[in-house]
């Protein structure tokens, strides 16, 4: 595990000793390499475990998430080099900084074995977040999203800290692996009632929760790009997996006190997906449709199913590329109008065929169309909710019609149809941001050929 | 018309007092924006996106400005706010909550899977 954070913490000498007219190749090229060794390493499945210390492990279920977090660092490098362009050099490195030190974070919060560990390092991705946040989003909005962001996501995850120390206290260890095989069945009662609500409202809260949402739009809408990359990518999935992880020693409570939250969800997708037809701001939309993705993985957490976990697993991944690349596509349109609005930059394809096809991939994976990894994900969610209970097709079946529509409708809107006449003097897109679309994609049709790398550990 | 319903602001000023002079003022703004507009639409040398002021305001109103813009009626919040948000929620609950209870008792009971 050494080998990929020592490099990553290395990478930030490398951006403050570059020459200036280098950093940002070098970092690229370097992240690059750097997630190339993560794919060549942590292909495994089944529920083995591969163990590099007592400190670092990686599973079948945190090996895709970590070759995901390590891929976007190079994109996300790739997608700011346009707006940075204007800051002094000193600013440049700050926030090439920021990116690393994020990475970093991120890295050993998905291959921590000890519980208390993920929850520093999980509240510590948090400060990278906020910086990159406030200091250099584009509204003056961006404050009240910072705060948003972190006290959300604070709030909910101070309670998980008290309940860690609860069970290091009464088991010993807190080492997940122990765990697994430690932890006693939980008898239903009012203190184990506030105990699994201090487990669970951490990640509901990141996820986030139909409710408690509310972070989500702002953040994403306001941050830049490689934060909104990083955030809808990245982080929003600590959320899933620290779900998929902490249900194991929750068992037998799971299934009476996740009503709620499951009802919460899956009308909370519905509701989400509904709010995205009605928006004008190009970002925002993608931002609900965030909400709307991961409220299917907290569905599918929330059951406990091996299909439903194998639908959270692979929707989390697909998710995160998509996402991802939706928001690059939206920075690209923001970078040549200065504006979100859908409608300022619509009929694009006259101006810009070849960005058209990053689009149509893009909203075509977003509505889960066959093959991809995302009808994966949905389907074995869909599947495993309807053995579940039978009703839930129905929000399950208007969650589906509801995508399809707004995500043609984005495709529609900003590619199709008659041109606004005052944007005649686009600037032609770059290579890099073809690239950038090209390297978001490609690994989701890649993935699509062989799926079961994303399945997680009960496949 | 000054009236105490309608307390004067600097928008509505102009045509509540002065009816027939209002559809002239107004048509002299409009053409003074289609006139800038239009310049700026065949100047060769203009760089960059014409920015129409009223779709800015628009879209600031609709995204961070919600407040001054909207009044939360009783229709409006409470009636819509019960409908969708709390409703369907309590709904689903009980829907779910029976389904499941249900199908626990049948699986205990052997009869199902």
């Amino acid at each position: 595990m050494l080998k990929f954070i020592i490099p990553t913490i290395m990478l930030m000498p490398l951006t403050w000793l570059s020459k200036n007219n280098f950093i940002w190749v070098n970092t690229t090229i370097h992240s690059l390499l750097i997630s190339f060794t993560s794919l060549l390493l942590l292909n495994q499945f089944n529920d083995n475990s591969l163990n590099y210390s007592l400190t670092f492990f990686s599973d079948s279920l945190s090996a895709p998430l970590l070759m995901l977090t390590m891929w976007l660092l190079p994109l996300t490098l790739m997608a700011s080099q346009s707006h940075l362009t204007k800051e002094p050099l000193t600013r440049k490195k700050l926030y090439i900084t920021m990116l690393i030190t994020l990475q970093t974070l991120l890295i050993m919060t998905f291959t921590a074995t000890e519980l208390i560990m993920f929850y520093i390092t999980f509240e510590s991705t948090l400060i990278p977040t906020l910086i990159i946040i406030t200091r250099w989003g584009n509204q003056p909005e961006r404050l009240n999203a910072g705060l948003y962001f972190l006290f959300y996501t604070l709030m909910g995850s101070l309670p998980l800290l008290v309940a860690l120390t609860y069970l290091q206290n009464t088991l010993g260890s807190l080492n997940f692996l122990l765990l697994q095989y430690w932890a006693q069945p939980l008898p239903i009662s009012w203190s184990n009632t506030l105990m699994w609500l201090a487990y669970m409202m951490a990640f509901l809260v990141k996820m986030p929760l139909y409710g408690l949402h509310l972070w989500l739009p702002k953040a994403h809408v306001e941050a830049p790009i490689a934060g909104s990359m990083v955030l809808a990518a990245v982080l929003l999935k600590l959320g899933g997996y620290g779900m998929l992880r902490i249900t194991s020693i929750l068992s037998p409570m799971t299934e009476h006190m996740a009503h709620p939250f499951l009802v919460l969800s899956l009308w909370g997708m519905i509701m989400t997906s509904s709010i995205c037809l009605r928006q004008t701001d190009l970002k925002s939309l993608i931002a609900y449709s965030s909400v709307s993705h991961m409220a299917l993985v907290i569905t599918a957490a929330l059951i406990q199913t091996p299909w439903s976990y194998m639908g959270a697993t692979a929707l989390m991944i697909a998710h995160g590329l998509t996402s991802s690349m939706l928001f690059c596509l939206a920075n690209s349109n923001y970078e040549r109008t200065h504006s979100r609005t859908m409608i300022l930059a619509r009929g694009l394809q006259i101006f810009l065929p070849l960005m058209t096809t990053w689009w149509l991939l893009a909203c075509l994976a977003n509505l889960a169309l066959p093959p991809t990894i995302n009808l994966i994900g949905e389907l074995l969610v869909i599947t495993s909710t309807f053995s579940w209970s039978n009703l839930t097709i129905i929000l399950m079946a208007m969650n589906i019609l509801i995508t399809a529509l707004y995500s043609l409708y984005m495709l529609i809107t900003t590619q199709r149809g008659k041109h606004s006449h005052h944007i005649n003097n686009l600037t032609p897109s770059f290579t890099r941001e073809h690239t950038l679309m090209a390297l978001h994609i490609i690994p989701l049709l890649l993935l699509s050929l062989n799926p079961k790398i994303i399945l997680g550990f009960l496949y | 018309i000054l009236s105490s319903q309608h307390p004067p602001n600097s928008l509505n000023t102009l045509i509540e007092i002065l009816p027939h002079f209002a559809q002239a003022e107004w048509l002299a703004v409009r053409s003074r924006l289609k006139r800038e507009y239009l310049l700026q639409y065949n100047d060769p040398s203009c760089h960059g996106v014409m920015e129409d002021p009223a779709l800015t305001r628009w879209t600031y109103a609709r995204s961070a400005n919600i407040y001054p813009n909207f009044r939360p009626t009783p229709k409006s919040s409470s009636l819509l706010g019960a409908l969708f948000g709390i409703g369907p929620v309590l709904f689903w609950y009980y829907v779910f909550k029976t389904d499941r209870d249900r199908k626990e008792k049948l699986i205990r009971e052997g009869k199902l899977d």
